[in-house]
């Protein structure tokens, strides 16, 4: 018996030493801006990592984090400097940049690199983001965010304003948001659970999937070559028309349905309970499958 | 000339050709009429005073004088000129420092200092190559070989796509060419790699 442990521990060593030495250079820098309303933070990165909360206050707490990875410690710190960051308050307009700046070919980094932003902005601030190759996460009570990203994933959690964004081969997910959503995808996917407020989306090319209640006061949803599962409660107090062009509508496993058409390569279905009450959006596909799921189990959101 | 009758453009041009007119003579009765000849010679006759133009001359003669005696004021004009331009020079470049100067201290654009740390991991990295299979020429080749069985809107749709997602796998190398390799990134790749293989798919598809 002692002698398995033995040979247990010296096998465990031995993954551990295998395992690559690498060295961790990071540069941080806090600042704080007054922020006014009416002023605007602009935003523009690269292999950034964004976090984004509100408070109640009138200034903007920005704490930013570089980090280089890199199994030798001097390549590491030499490809550490190469991210250049910046913030400067002009007029009405902060501004956040990072980048990397690149003397000559020969100069390439080496290491791992990325940026991670932290944000604390007041309930009222305006943002303008523009990021690729990284990823956002906003929570509280913003105002107005605009974001526009390639290559990146956007998630909201408990969020509250409005939130515009424009994603190219991204990933959005969108939970417990009680906000005005406007948002265009690209080869996006897109992710919509415990949604109140009003969502209005056009995707291409990208995976939709959206989990419906009733606290949602207006859904639109245009979608080509973009697949759709939709998750709605059993008990539908508002009347939601989908509509399949040249693709159809798979309804097995839903039991909301009150009226259905299907003709002229349009499948429509007028999923609800009350024929009379009025309809609280549209979900359009063209060209691919959307897949309706009545679930019995209801989502609650707690308005906290 | 007839009033009613059409006429051609080169018998309109014969008939004003041999119409032709004259103004009557009217000066010589106007002037006669004025008797403007008489009046004319009784116009009074005026001439300079005889002075007038010794003045000028003595003027003139006078002039290298004054010019002689007013070299000293040219002189010292122009050297207060170049003491003027000096003078500007030197407040310009005053000037500018100022400005810059006080740019340099109300300015947020102060070259931010940070905090340096460094630490060991044990973790592996990513190798930060990047490689990508790109045989699929020869599926390109047959689909262009094939192009008869598509409709045109098709193939155009067709191009753009892939273009669109060569041009996306291209900006998104040379991303992780700059900064790097993680999970994300590599199932990144794959999904446009299966979009890549979902669009020839459709297409050989139709085929």
């Amino acid at each position: 018996m002692k002698i398995n442990y033995l040979i247990i521990s010296m096998l465990l060593c031995t993954l551990q030493l295998t395992a690559q030495q690498t060295f961790k250079v990071t540069k941080s820098l806090d600042k704080e801006y007054t922020f006014k309303p009416g002023d605007v933070l602009k935003i523009t990165g690269e292999r950034t990592f964004i976090f984004i909360e509100s408070a109640d206050t009138d200034k903007v707490s920005a704490s930013v984090e570089v980090i280089s990875r890199y199994s030798n410690e001097k390549q590491a710190a030499q490809d550490l400097d190469k991210i250049k960051v910046r913030f400067q308050k002009k007029g009405k307009t902060l501004y956040y940049s990072n980048g990397i700046i690149i003397d000559n070919p020969d100069s390439k980094p080496k290491s791992n690199l990325k940026t991670i932003l932290k944000l604390t902005v007041p309930n009222f601030a305006k943002i303008e983001v523009s990021n690729s190759y990284g990823e956002m996460t906003i929570t509280g009570d913003v105002a107005n965010i605009s974001s526009t990203s390639q290559f990146s994933k956007l998630t909201t959690m408990s969020f509250r304003g409005a939130l515009e964004i424009d994603s190219k081969y991204g990933t959005i997910k969108c939970l417990e948001t009680d906000a005005t959503l406007k948002i265009t995808g690209n080869r996006t996917d897109l992710s919509l659970s415990s949604i109140r407020g009003s969502v209005d989306a056009k995707l291409k090319y990208g995976l939709v999937d959206i989990t419906y209640s009733d606290k949602i006061t207006s859904l639109n949803i245009e979608a080509e070559h973009a697949p759709i599962t939709l998750i709605v409660p059993d008990q539908m107090s508002n009347n939601l028309t989908v509509n399949c062009k040249n693709c159809d509508i798979d309804i097995d496993n839903c039991q909301n349905i009150f009226d259905e058409k299907i003709g002229d390569g349009n499948h429509t279905i007028l999923l609800g309970k009350n024929r009379v009450g009025n309809s609280k959006g549209s979900i359009k596909s063209k060209k691919e499958i959307i897949k309706i799921i009545t679930t019995t189990s209801t989502t609650t959101y707690n308005n906290n | 000339m007839n009033i009613g009758k059409k006429y051609t453009y080169e018998q309109l041009i014969d008939l004003l050709k041999e119409s032709s007119h004259t103004a009557p003579d009217i000066w010589t009765e106007i002037e006669s009429e004025l008797d403007l000849g008489q009046k004319i010679i009784q116009l009074p006759e005026y001439s300079a005073p005889d002075n007038i133009w010794d003045n000028i001359a003595a003027e003139m003669d006078a002039e290298p004088q004054e010019l002689s005696t007013n070299n000293d004021t040219v002189h010292n004009k122009g050297k207060s000129n170049k003491t003027n331009w000096a003078l500007l020079t030197i407040g310009m470049i005053i000037g500018i420092l100022a400005l810059t100067l006080f740019q340099y201290i109300f300015s947020t654009d102060h070259k931010d200092k940070f905090q340096y740390k460094s630490e060991i991991e044990m973790a592996n990295l990513y190798d930060n190559k990047v490689e990508i299979e790109d045989n699929i020429s020869d599926v390109l080749q047959y689909i262009e070989q094939n192009s008869f069985l598509f409709d045109q809107e098709q193939l155009q749709e067709f191009n753009i796509q892939l273009e669109e997602i060569n041009q996306a796998l291209q900006q998104l190398i040379e991303l992780q060419e700059k900064y790097g390799l993680d999970d994300s990134s590599h199932k990144l790749m794959a999904r446009m790699e299966r979009d890549k293989a979902t669009l020839l798919k459709s297409m050989i598809s139709d085929t």
